[in-house]
């Protein structure tokens, strides 16, 4: 079980490009990456959700960590491309309505840009 | 006619990859659809997780086995997770989950058996001499 995060840094937003599984056994490597960012005073973090097949409930702690983190820093923190199957598991949860989920990657910046 | 499989770890983090990866294997040959085998693999994850980190007092040793069964003709999968640690009925001494609070206030403690209990169209637990048996039921 794998996670790949790849790391795209354009003006103040960085852009993680997220694929595999987020699960027990990832979920720590991206909450580390999160850290880092949040470290180094980027104002906007955009998850590319695209090549996540699976969420688990620790996948989606990583995701309430990063959403409660940047409230602090403008709140400026986006998700896209989420699959169908992960969505389910979003809105369940009642995490759908919090976060700001959208379509794509220039939905995200948008939203981000206001 | 039923298919079925079964796969069991010691109660070590390390291994409960080995659960999954057999599980997406088993799902694989048998063509299960993508939605029915992510709810399966997350009511599996979320299970057996919760039994290796909270299941066994510190120090002790222990199984965590896994076991599907394949309805082909009603494409009726059951799911069942045994331990043999703790008596613990996930089902009822779960935290409760917190779908409604703001962001701020979310702690997503019991959120997994909240979702386990919504994908699957049926759960029950049993203590059945000294396991923990939990059989979760999931329909195309």
């Amino acid at each position: 079980m794998t996670l790949g995060i790849e790391q795209i840094v354009k003006d103040d937003v960085t852009t993680l490009v997220l694929t595999g599984d987020l699960n027990t056994g990832t979920a720590s490597q991206l909450e580390a990456e999160v850290k880092e960012i949040l470290g180094g005073n980027q104002p906007g973090i955009v998850f590319d959700m695209g090549g996540i097949t699976y969420v688990s409930s620790f996948g989606l702690r990583v995701i309430v960590y990063t959403s409660k983190a940047m409230r602090a820093h403008g709140d400026r923190f986006a998700m896209h491309s989420v699959q169908d199957d992960v969505m389910e598991i979003l809105t369940l949860s009642g995490l759908s309505r919090l976060l700001k989920v959208v379509k794509d990657q220039d939905a995200a910046i948008a939203l981000l840009e206001k | 006619m039923a298919d079925t499989a079964e796969q069991s770890i010691s109660n070590s983090i390390e291994k409960l990859d080995v659960l999954t990866e057999w599980l997406i294997a088993w799902m694989d040959e048998n063509h299960v659809t993508k939605s029915v085998a992510y709810k399966l693999r997350f009511a599996m994850e979320e299970i057996a997780t919760n039994a290796v980190y909270y299941g066994f007092p510190t120090g002790t040793s222990g199984t965590v086995k896994a076991r599907i069964t394949a309805d082909t003709v009603s494409s009726k999968y059951s799911l069942e997770i045994f331990d043999d640690g703790e008596p613990f009925n996930p089902l009822v001494e779960s935290p409760v989950a917190d779908t409604e609070s703001e962001i701020e206030d979310r702690d997503i403690g019991g959120l997994g058996v909240f979702l386990v209990k919504n994908l699957s169209e049926d759960c029950h637990y049993q203590r059945v001499d000294g396991w923990n048996h939990l059989t979760i039921c999931i329909v195309e």
